[in-house]
């Protein structure tokens, strides 16, 4: 028999329900897939803000003498160049030299560090992380009281800034603060998975509610994780078990601007060095379709009369008006080629573009 | 949930409507529509095609979500709807009437033991 353990709920099911949210099983959490629509929630957010709980991701502190340098150890990115009051993204490798999570470290001082990981992956991560970290290095893990939200989209510092007493507008992408909201300590950072710009707000789960209602209050639409998916597809940034799995290397994710290997040794290293002594056969792109027919995850890619890849996430794009997919293929294909995506055993005509499909509006500069 | 008296359904969420010249109009639910959410896309069959009892004959797509179709009954697809097809959010809108999907003429043998009555389909639901 299967026993299925229960699943978790964030502290703001209640709001969702409150809300019309559509329920789902996700990563062992009871999560919000959608409210009004994902093409409306996908809207909201490009043109006004969006609301996304992503408490299900997991959050560590991790703290000690040396603690940058003891995740550089880990992490393929270079983190001993992220100063206090930034933020960075990173993956996390397997011995192999495959990815075990992207993660998102926030340097919150010198010896302080927030990092957060995939909610399906949390588990996996805090092993690996206790495992690989010395001893004098504290990780503790905040699932007993986590709650993240995201704001998204050009109206987010205008409805956020009367909730925080921190200056937003000082904020930068990946600039990250310890701030007051609600009168209440958290982290307070500008960036977010939708392309978009918007803050994440990391903080206790008894005051999520109440930040909840009051920025719907003043005019954000709840989104449900349908809409955060688009966005990011939208956006060309990859997600964890579809175009990042353990037997992909970062260069066949299309995420080696991610290694530094030229840093130091790191966990996954001598692997991920072995294989890049001959060139992946295989790259990440991005398609769009030419005709109504969608692509979806797992669909084959055909090409000369061949099946030569595979769709790794794929959806209609509300923003552009179009289908569009990523997708494993030879490296040779390259922006501008045909290729054909195989649905219901019909081949379907697609080119392959360049990524990202919407172009970024983060705010990178003040 | 809407669920007229007047028609049959099967268990993966269709309805079917015995015409008066013996063909079956075929559409999804009102439920399958509502848990879909924003129909965006319609594929459907050739008419001349014949479809088995168990065979899928087509999709209605959502944003996230595929929705394959089935009929429960063999037959040979008759007529399809184009305006469905053009303009997907009929089938939210109308899913018992404008959003039909495919009429069938049903074969001699065919088996209707598959089907439930709105009774049952709405307490398959409920």
């Amino acid at each position: 028999m299967t026993v299925e353990s229960p699943l978790r709920h964030t502290a703001l099911l209640a709001s969702h329900l409150e809300s019309g949210g559509k329920i789902v099983p996700f990563a062992g959490w009871e999560m919000p897939v959608q409210y009004a629509g994902v093409k409306a929630e996908t809207f909201a957010v490009r043109r006004n803000c969006g609301l996304f709980d992503v408490s299900h991701m997991g959050q560590f502190d991790v703290r000690g003498q040396g603690a940058t340098q003891a995740l550089n150890a880990i992490v393929a990115a270079d983190w001993s160049r992220i100063r206090v009051g930034r933020a960075a993204y990173a993956l996390l490798l397997t011995e192999n030299g495959g990815v075990l999570d992207d993660v998102m470290g926030y340097h919150l001082s010198e010896n302080h560090w927030l990092v957060v990981v995939n909610g399906s992956r949390a588990e996996v991560d805090e092993a690996h992380l206790r495992a690989l970290l010395p001893p004098h290095i504290e990780l503790s893990n905040r699932y007993q009281n986590q709650a993240m939200i995201a704001v998204q989209g050009p109206n987010a510092q205008s409805l956020l800034q009367p909730l925080c007493d921190a200056d937003l507008g000082q904020m930068t992408l990946r600039d990250v603060i310890e701030a007051e909201v609600l009168g209440q300590k958290c982290v307070v950072t500008r960036g977010g998975y939708t392309g978009c710009d918007g803050f994440e707000w990391m903080g206790d789960a008894a005051t999520a509610p109440q930040l909840w209602k009051l920025l719907l209050d003043a005019g954000a639409a709840p989104c449900g994780l349908g809409a955060r998916d688009v966005l990011r597809l939208e956006a060309g940034l990859p997600l964890y078990g579809h175009e990042l799995r353990e037997d992909l290397s970062p260069d066949e994710s299309g995420v080696s601007f991610a290694v530094k290997a030229e840093k130091g040794e790191f966990f996954g290293r001598e692997a991920l060095q072995h294989k890049r002594q001959s060139p992946p056969q295989i790259a990440l792109r991005g398609l769009q379709m030419q005709g109504r027919a969608i692509a979806r995850e797992g669909y084959e890619i055909q090409h000369g009369g061949e099946v030569v890849g595979i769709v790794t996430s794929g959806s209609p794009s509300p923003t552009l008006d179009a289908n569009i997919a990523l997708a494993l293929v030879p490296v040779e294909l390259a922006a501008g080629d045909s290729i054909e995506v195989l649905i219901r055993n019909t081949p379907h005509p697609a080119h392959i573009v360049a990524l990202p499909f919407v172009a970024r509006t983060t705010k990178t500069s003040s | 949930m809407n669920t007229p008296p007047d028609l049959f359904y099967t268990s993966s969420d269709e309805w079917l409507r015995r015409e008066s010249d013996g063909t079956l109009t075929v559409g999804i639910t009102d439920y399958a529509q509502h848990e879909l959410g924003e129909i965006v896309y319609v594929e459907l069959p050739e008419t001349g095609q014949k479809l088995g009892a168990d065979a899928m004959f087509g999709v209605v797509e959502s944003v996230k979500a595929v929705g394959e179709l089935h009929c429960a009954v063999s037959g040979e697809v008759v007529e399809i709807n184009a305006a469905a097809t053009d303009n997907p959010a009929i089938v939210n809108e109308s899913p018992y009437e404008d959003g039909w999907l495919i009429k069938i003429r049903p074969d001699a043998e065919a088996d209707f033991s598959g089907l439930m009555d709105a009774a049952a389909y709405a307490a398959l639901h409920a």
